[in-house]
């Protein structure tokens, strides 16, 4: 009797939890639902009024038009290098200079790198677009991987510095006295140590860098151009085609959710880990 | 007969009445005849915008590039991007793009003033360059006023002319032995009479702010009001107080509930879902309402010019044109682009897809009466409207501005404010706009 009460007291709070965890969930789940449905939907039914949440006629159309229509691989093919690039040379040159900072306590450049970050990146568009121009680098990768990295770079310093502070400095010490090199401290000791916060912060960038609209409108040029101006092709002069704009997007959040789940146990660990100091 | 360089502010009233006489006016015969060819192997940077025009003039450039054996690349951005990158091109002086499409309502006095537009007059006279079918005065009087700045300066060749009309419900029209009002007095009876909510609403018109300010001069217009008057902002006068009323009065009493925040796409969409009897707009939506994947009013719908009013008879036309880069480095190669994206085959190629231009010889081209693809009283309400077209917003360099401060105004007057209140507010603002913008 008692184990009977207590295994439904058990069950009850238990879908408690879920109950509560559905309707938090609610929302940004609506989102993703209101989309793909979106993406379906024929235009004539997308703009129903009541709309249509669930009974509705089903079309690939929307599909179809962004692969037929538009260089939709190419734009992908894109997306994937600049963001790629833009990671890979943000954490070679970010985790060097994080753990520097964090190990001599450069505060001053510290804050020097976040103001570049807190400058409206607008700001440097004619000046980077006159200067590109000059260096016939406008409509490269190389000018949209160097442009991501002002909106990378700081990101990546600035969450890894707290990383690196908790590194023992024993340990550390420990592998001086060994003979290590300062290098040697950071590539065998430290960097070892803050493996997860290298792969949150590795995501993060690239997720910065792969949603980035304004520098790709700007310096790419029809061959370099980025996914997120592709989803604006679907506005044209009083029209929009909502399937295709939202099958556009679906394909354009895809990747991105993809690795952000395989990835998701790392970015745990790594927003938690150095939040608390032993 | 165009001034050699333009002095911005040099305002030469006699060029502007030439002008609008048309640029064929006395040019010494020359020996070379006009050729395509003549920069074969060049190449040529466009930065387009998207547009139901250039999505079917896109599909004709490689036809251009052998015509004139030039190269032609391209770039299709969203208006509000395009303008940006040229925006960015321009302050760089990159001088990379020699010719771009533009929305004439908008940018027009701002580009001009920036001097981004290469003055087209003198390569319309040039017979070696322009090509002798191309035919200025082939454009309606609206589409040359559209193009042409106060010093008389041609900034660009007309290509889309969007002019508002009247769309309506034929069925639903048909059971209330109903016709399209002829004057603005039958406006508001003819809504009322058809308003049977919450099946069918009476009218639909934009109210959001900014956005209702292109479909205002419907109302506006023919009531006799003006945006300037000698210079000066008469957003006061009691010719705009009549109009607002009227366009409040319709919103408030008989259109769809929330219509204050309706931009084109609701009240398109509302119209296109069979809610709505009446609907004045852009006379562009017409492809949208009569493509099955679209709409549900496929077929129901009938097309008919504006209302008048005591003012007289107006459409307010809205123009977007090709324009030449002043920054380009081959201005005349870069004109023969436009001028071929505006020659009369592309033109008919437009009407023909459904879309609007401002060429008169096109309309009774054999090909457009054959084969339509919009019904007949869409083509009759279209030419009806060009020929009454005025442009439908001042033309000054502060046009956004004055977009949002009519555009509150009119939100405001939905709402159920005095419009002589709303008016006075925003004749000061548009008053001090001026003075900042235009002086």
């Amino acid at each position: 009797m008692v184990s009977g009460q207590s295994l439904r007291r058990r069950w009850l709070s238990r879908a408690g939890f879920y109950g509560l965890a559905l309707l938090f969930m609610l929302p940004t789940v609506f989102v993703f639902y209101w989309m793909i449905t979106l993406s379906l939907k024929p235009q004539v039914e997308a703009t129903a009024y009541p709309p249509s949440f669930v009974r509705f006629s089903i079309t690939t159309a929307g599909y179809r038009e962004v692969f037929t229509k538009y260089p939709f691989f190419l734009y992908t093919w894109n997306s994937l290098v600049v963001a790629t690039g833009c990671t890979l040379l943000g954490l070679a040159v970010g985790l060097p200079a994080a753990y520097s900072i964090a190990h001599w306590r450069q505060q001053r450049l510290a804050v020097i790198i976040l103001v570049a970050r807190i400058i409206p990146g607008i700001a440097y568009l004619i000046p980077w677009y006159i200067f590109f121009r000059h260096l016939r680098m406008v409509d490269t990768y190389g000018a949209l991987i160097l442009t991501h990295l002002i909106v990378g770079l700081p990101i990546i310093i600035w969450v890894m510095i707290s990383f690196f502070e908790d590194v023992p400095a024993d340990l550390e010490d420990a592998g001086l006295i060994d003979g290590c090199s300062h290098f040697g401290v950071f590539w065998r000791i430290a960097l070892p140590l803050v493996k997860p916060g290298v792969v949150a912060t590795g995501i993060l960038s690239f997720v910065f860098s792969w949603n980035n609209f304004l520098f790709s409108v700007i310096l790419a040029g029809r061959s370099t151009r980025t996914l997120p101006i592709a989803v604006y092709n679907m506005i044209s002069y009083e029209e929009i085609n909502w399937g295709t704009l939202a099958a556009a997007a679906t394909l354009i959040t895809l990747p991105v959710l993809v690795v952000a789940l395989l990835a998701q146990r790392h970015i745990v660990t790594g927003l938690t880990f150095g939040a608390v100091k032993q | 007969m165009a001034a050699r360089r333009l002095t911005r502010r040099t305002f030469l009233q006699g060029l502007a009445t030439g002008v609008a006489a048309g640029p064929f006016v006395s040019t010494p015969a020359r020996a070379q005849d006009f050729n395509w060819k003549r920069f074969q192997g060049k190449e040529l940077f466009l930065l387009l915008t998207k547009h139901p025009f250039i999505d079917v003039l896109e599909k004709h450039i490689s036809e251009f590039e052998s015509l004139s054996g030039m190269k032609v690349k391209w770039e299709t951005l969203p208006e509000i991007q395009a303008r940006q990158k040229m925006t960015v091109e321009m302050t760089a002086s990159s001088g990379g793009i020699d010719a771009f499409f533009t929305s004439l309502h908008v940018e027009k006095k701002r580009f001009w003033k920036a001097g981004w537009y290469h003055p087209l007059n003198k390569f319309l006279d040039d017979r070696t360059l322009t090509s002798p079918d191309f035919d200025w005065n082939d454009f309606t009087p609206g589409a040359r006023a559209g193009v042409t700045q106060p010093d008389g300066s041609i900034s660009a060749l007309a290509a889309f002319v969007d002019a508002n009309v009247f769309f309506y419900r034929k069925d639903l029209f048909g059971a209330k032995s109903a016709t399209p009002p002829k004057t603005l007095a039958d406006l508001e009876p003819l809504a009322q009479k058809l308003h049977a909510p919450p099946g069918v609403y009476g009218i639909v018109l934009r109210g959001l702010k900014n956005a209702n300010a292109t479909q205002y001069p419907s109302i506006l217009f023919p009531m006799g009001g003006t945006y300037l008057k000698d210079g000066k902002g008469v957003l006061d006068s009691k010719e705009q107080i009549a109009a607002l009323d009227l366009y409040a009065k319709l919103l408030r009493q008989y259109a769809p509930p929330g219509v204050v925040n309706f931009n084109w796409y609701e009240c398109s969409a509302s119209f296109m879902q069979g809610q709505v009897a009446i609907y004045m707009d852009g006379v562009n939506f017409a492809s949208q309402f009569e493509d099955a994947a679209k709409s549900k009013v496929v077929g129901k719908v009938g097309y008919a010019v504006l209302p008048s009013g005591p003012g007289g008879h107006f459409s307010p036309i809205y123009i977007t044109g090709m324009a030449v880069s002043s920054q380009s480095r081959s201005k005349e190669a870069a004109y023969l682009f436009t001028q071929w994206a505006t020659n009369k085959t592309n033109m008919v190629r437009e009407l023909m897809a459904g879309v609007g231009v401002g060429r008169t010889s096109t309309w009774d081209n054999p090909d457009v009466k054959a084969k339509p693809k919009m019904p007949a009283d869409w083509y009759q309400a279209y030419q009806a409207s060009l020929k009454i077209g005025r442009q439908g917003l001042p033309e000054i360099v502060g046009v956004t501005e004055y977009r949002d401060i009519i555009g509150v105004a009119i939100q405001k007057a939905i709402e159920g404010a005095p419009a002589a209140q709303v008016l006075a507010q925003a004749q000061k603002d548009f008053q001090d706009l001026l003075n900042r913008t235009e002086s």
